[in-house]
Protein backbone atom coordinates (compact mmCIF):
# COMPACT_ATOMS: atom_id res chain seq x y z
CA UNK A 1 0.00 0.00 0.00
CA UNK A 2 1.57 3.59 -1.18
CA UNK A 3 1.82 5.38 2.37
CA UNK A 4 0.83 9.64 2.48
CA UNK A 5 4.07 11.99 2.11
CA UNK A 6 2.91 13.08 5.84
CA UNK A 7 4.76 11.43 8.41
CA UNK A 8 4.28 11.42 11.95
CA UNK A 9 5.36 10.74 15.63
CA UNK A 10 2.48 9.47 17.29
CA UNK A 11 3.40 5.96 18.15
CA UNK A 12 6.23 7.14 20.13
CA UNK A 13 4.57 9.98 21.48
CA UNK A 14 1.89 7.67 22.56
CA UNK A 15 4.55 5.74 24.31
CA UNK A 16 6.06 8.50 26.16
CA UNK A 17 2.32 9.68 27.12
CA UNK A 18 2.43 6.20 29.65
CA UNK A 19 1.95 4.00 26.55
CA UNK A 20 -0.99 5.78 25.67
CA UNK A 21 -3.33 3.26 23.56
CA UNK A 22 -4.58 4.11 20.20
CA UNK A 23 -7.81 3.36 21.82
CA UNK A 24 -7.42 5.90 24.49
CA UNK A 25 -5.95 8.88 21.96
CA UNK A 26 -8.79 7.60 18.95
CA UNK A 27 -11.87 8.51 21.78
CA UNK A 28 -9.34 11.41 22.83
CA UNK A 29 -9.77 13.31 19.65
CA UNK A 30 -12.89 11.68 18.53
CA UNK A 31 -12.01 9.32 15.88
CA UNK A 32 -12.33 5.55 15.68
CA UNK A 33 -8.93 2.86 16.60
CA UNK A 34 -9.05 2.42 12.87
CA UNK A 35 -8.83 5.95 11.58
CA UNK A 36 -6.33 6.38 14.54
CA UNK A 37 -4.34 3.34 13.18
CA UNK A 38 -4.26 4.41 9.33
CA UNK A 39 -3.14 7.92 10.74
CA UNK A 40 -0.18 6.58 12.71
CA UNK A 41 0.40 4.22 9.87
CA UNK A 42 0.80 6.89 7.70
CA UNK A 43 -2.12 5.98 5.14
CA UNK A 44 -3.89 8.40 5.49
CA UNK A 45 -3.35 12.00 6.17
CA UNK A 46 -5.76 13.67 8.63
CA UNK A 47 -7.55 17.35 8.12
CA UNK A 48 -5.81 20.19 9.53
CA UNK A 49 -7.99 20.39 12.14
CA UNK A 50 -7.42 16.60 13.60
CA UNK A 51 -4.02 16.88 13.34
CA UNK A 52 -4.02 20.48 15.89
CA UNK A 53 -6.20 18.20 18.19
CA UNK A 54 -3.74 15.09 18.15
CA UNK A 55 -0.79 17.92 18.71
CA UNK A 56 -3.18 19.49 21.61
CA UNK A 57 -3.31 16.04 23.11
CA UNK A 58 0.51 15.43 23.73
CA UNK A 59 0.80 19.09 24.14
CA UNK A 60 3.17 19.57 21.60
CA UNK A 61 3.39 21.55 18.48
CA UNK A 62 1.70 20.47 15.68
CA UNK A 63 5.55 20.44 13.64
CA UNK A 64 6.62 18.05 16.59
CA UNK A 65 3.96 15.25 15.95
CA UNK A 66 3.84 15.40 11.87
CA UNK A 67 6.14 16.24 9.14
CA UNK A 68 6.20 17.22 5.26
CA UNK A 69 9.62 15.49 4.18
CA UNK A 70 11.55 18.19 1.94
CA UNK A 71 11.96 15.70 -0.97
CA UNK B 1 -15.31 -13.91 17.10
CA UNK B 2 -12.21 -11.62 16.84
CA UNK B 3 -12.77 -9.98 13.43
CA UNK B 4 -15.84 -8.74 14.46
CA UNK B 5 -14.54 -6.77 17.45
CA UNK B 6 -12.06 -6.00 15.27
CA UNK B 7 -14.52 -3.66 12.71
CA UNK B 8 -15.68 -0.65 13.29
CA UNK B 9 -19.45 -0.09 13.70
CA UNK B 10 -20.14 1.53 10.29
CA UNK B 11 -18.00 -1.54 8.50
CA UNK B 12 -20.50 -3.64 10.47
CA UNK B 13 -23.24 -2.25 9.43
CA UNK B 14 -22.25 -1.82 6.04
CA UNK B 15 -21.62 -5.67 5.57
CA UNK B 16 -24.70 -6.03 6.90
CA UNK B 17 -26.52 -3.32 3.73
CA UNK B 18 -24.41 -5.00 1.35
CA UNK B 19 -25.77 -8.55 2.50
CA UNK B 20 -29.37 -7.70 2.94
CA UNK B 21 -29.55 -5.81 -0.61
CA UNK B 22 -28.03 -8.72 -2.44
CA UNK B 23 -30.34 -11.32 -0.70
CA UNK B 24 -33.27 -9.08 -1.09
CA UNK B 25 -32.73 -8.15 -4.76
CA UNK B 26 -31.54 -12.07 -5.88
CA UNK B 27 -35.03 -12.98 -4.05
CA UNK B 28 -36.84 -10.42 -5.93
CA UNK B 29 -35.48 -9.76 -9.47
CA UNK B 30 -35.75 -13.58 -10.79
CA UNK B 31 -39.32 -13.84 -9.40
CA UNK B 32 -40.08 -10.40 -11.03
CA UNK B 33 -39.11 -11.35 -14.33
CA UNK B 34 -40.95 -14.65 -14.08
CA UNK B 35 -44.08 -12.84 -13.41
CA UNK B 36 -43.31 -10.15 -15.67
CA UNK B 37 -42.67 -12.79 -18.74
CA UNK B 38 -45.84 -14.56 -18.59
CA UNK B 39 -47.99 -11.26 -17.99
CA UNK B 40 -50.84 -12.85 -16.41
CA UNK B 41 -54.18 -12.00 -15.37
CA UNK B 42 -53.60 -11.63 -11.77
CA UNK B 43 -50.14 -10.20 -12.13
CA UNK B 44 -50.80 -6.91 -10.09
CA UNK B 45 -51.78 -8.66 -6.64
CA UNK B 46 -48.52 -11.39 -7.67
CA UNK B 47 -46.27 -8.80 -7.81
CA UNK B 48 -47.93 -6.84 -5.02
CA UNK B 49 -47.28 -10.43 -2.82
CA UNK B 50 -44.00 -10.40 -3.73
CA UNK B 51 -42.73 -7.15 -2.86
CA UNK B 52 -44.46 -7.88 0.41
CA UNK B 53 -42.41 -10.66 0.78
CA UNK B 54 -39.51 -9.01 -0.06
CA UNK B 55 -39.51 -6.64 2.10
CA UNK B 56 -40.52 -9.05 5.23
CA UNK B 57 -37.15 -10.98 4.14
CA UNK B 58 -35.17 -8.02 4.50
CA UNK B 59 -36.78 -6.46 7.56
CA UNK B 60 -35.74 -10.41 8.94
CA UNK B 61 -32.27 -10.41 7.55
CA UNK B 62 -31.86 -7.29 8.90
CA UNK B 63 -32.73 -8.01 12.50
CA UNK B 64 -30.74 -10.86 12.31
CA UNK B 65 -27.94 -9.22 11.54
CA UNK B 66 -28.49 -6.47 13.73
CA UNK B 67 -28.34 -8.98 17.04
CA UNK B 68 -25.44 -10.48 15.10
CA UNK B 69 -23.65 -7.55 14.75
CA UNK B 70 -24.46 -6.08 17.92
CA UNK B 71 -24.80 -2.45 16.29
CA UNK B 72 -28.39 -1.61 17.08
CA UNK B 73 -28.39 1.39 19.30
CA UNK B 74 -24.37 1.82 18.73
CA UNK B 75 -22.86 5.34 18.28
CA UNK B 76 -22.68 5.67 14.64
CA UNK B 77 -21.45 8.69 13.83
CA UNK B 78 -18.96 8.88 10.93
CA UNK B 79 -15.16 9.96 11.88
CA UNK B 80 -13.58 12.32 8.72
CA UNK B 81 -12.07 9.58 7.54
CA UNK B 82 -15.21 7.41 7.10
CA UNK B 83 -17.12 10.15 5.48
CA UNK B 84 -14.57 10.59 2.99
CA UNK B 85 -14.78 6.91 1.84
CA UNK B 86 -18.98 7.39 2.27
CA UNK B 87 -18.44 10.43 -0.14
CA UNK B 88 -16.23 8.32 -3.01
CA UNK B 89 -18.67 5.57 -2.77
CA UNK B 90 -21.27 8.32 -3.49
CA UNK B 91 -19.83 9.59 -6.37
CA UNK B 92 -19.41 5.89 -8.00
CA UNK B 93 -22.92 5.49 -7.10
CA UNK B 94 -24.12 8.38 -8.34
CA UNK B 95 -22.25 8.01 -11.54
CA UNK B 96 -23.66 4.05 -12.06
CA UNK B 97 -27.12 5.37 -11.74
CA UNK B 98 -26.65 8.35 -14.41
CA UNK B 99 -25.30 5.87 -17.11
CA UNK B 100 -28.01 3.60 -16.04
CA UNK B 101 -30.74 5.78 -16.41
CA UNK B 102 -29.25 7.25 -20.05
CA UNK B 103 -28.55 4.20 -21.49
CA UNK B 104 -32.37 3.47 -20.58
CA UNK B 105 -33.75 7.19 -21.87
CA UNK B 106 -31.69 5.93 -25.24
CA UNK B 107 -33.12 2.97 -25.46
CA UNK B 108 -36.65 4.10 -25.07
CA UNK B 109 -35.78 7.06 -27.74
CA UNK B 110 -34.22 4.81 -30.12
CA UNK B 111 -37.00 1.74 -29.79
CA UNK B 112 -39.64 4.90 -30.75
CA UNK B 113 -37.49 5.92 -33.33
CA UNK B 114 -36.29 3.35 -34.94
CA UNK B 115 -38.18 0.64 -34.18
CA UNK B 116 -36.45 -1.80 -36.33
CA UNK B 117 -33.35 -1.84 -34.71
CA UNK B 118 -33.86 -0.93 -31.19
CA UNK B 119 -36.57 -2.98 -29.34
CA UNK B 120 -37.11 -3.58 -25.25
CA UNK B 121 -39.15 -6.91 -25.43
CA UNK B 122 -42.90 -6.39 -23.96
CA UNK B 123 -42.39 -2.29 -23.19
CA UNK B 124 -45.83 -2.19 -23.69
CA UNK B 125 -45.55 -3.96 -19.92
CA UNK B 126 -46.42 -1.22 -17.69
CA UNK B 127 -44.08 -2.70 -14.78
CA UNK B 128 -41.04 -3.12 -17.04
CA UNK B 129 -39.36 0.07 -17.09
CA UNK B 130 -39.95 0.98 -13.16
CA UNK B 131 -38.36 -2.42 -12.66
CA UNK B 132 -35.75 -1.66 -14.80
CA UNK B 133 -35.09 1.83 -12.71
CA UNK B 134 -35.64 -0.30 -9.64
CA UNK B 135 -32.62 -2.87 -10.68
CA UNK B 136 -30.49 0.51 -11.41
CA UNK B 137 -31.14 2.03 -7.98
CA UNK B 138 -30.48 -1.69 -6.26
CA UNK B 139 -26.86 -2.02 -8.48
CA UNK B 140 -26.25 1.57 -7.42
CA UNK B 141 -26.25 1.00 -3.90
CA UNK B 142 -24.51 -2.88 -4.14
CA UNK B 143 -21.84 -0.31 -5.89
CA UNK B 144 -21.96 2.03 -3.45
CA UNK B 145 -21.97 -0.20 0.04
CA UNK B 146 -19.25 -2.27 -1.71
CA UNK B 147 -17.20 0.30 -2.71
CA UNK B 148 -17.01 1.82 1.10
CA UNK B 149 -16.06 -1.98 2.14
CA UNK B 150 -13.10 -1.64 0.09
CA UNK B 151 -12.21 1.46 0.79
CA UNK B 152 -12.84 0.76 4.97
CA UNK B 153 -10.37 -3.13 4.47
CA UNK B 154 -7.83 -1.23 1.98
CA UNK B 155 -7.60 1.45 5.23
CA UNK B 156 -7.35 4.77 3.75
Amino acid sequence: MKATAIQNNIRRLRFEANEMSQATLAEKIGVTRQTLNAIEAAKYSPTLELAFKIALVFGEPIDAVFQYPAD
Amino acid sequence: MGFLQEMAIREKRLWATLFVDAIVALYYFPNALVLLMTNETGLVSALVGLVIKSTMLGIVLGLLLSLLFRFAGAELAADEREKRFAARANVAGYWALQVFAVLLIWQLGASALFPNFYRIPDLSNPFLIPHLLLLALIVSRLLKSGLELFYFRRGY
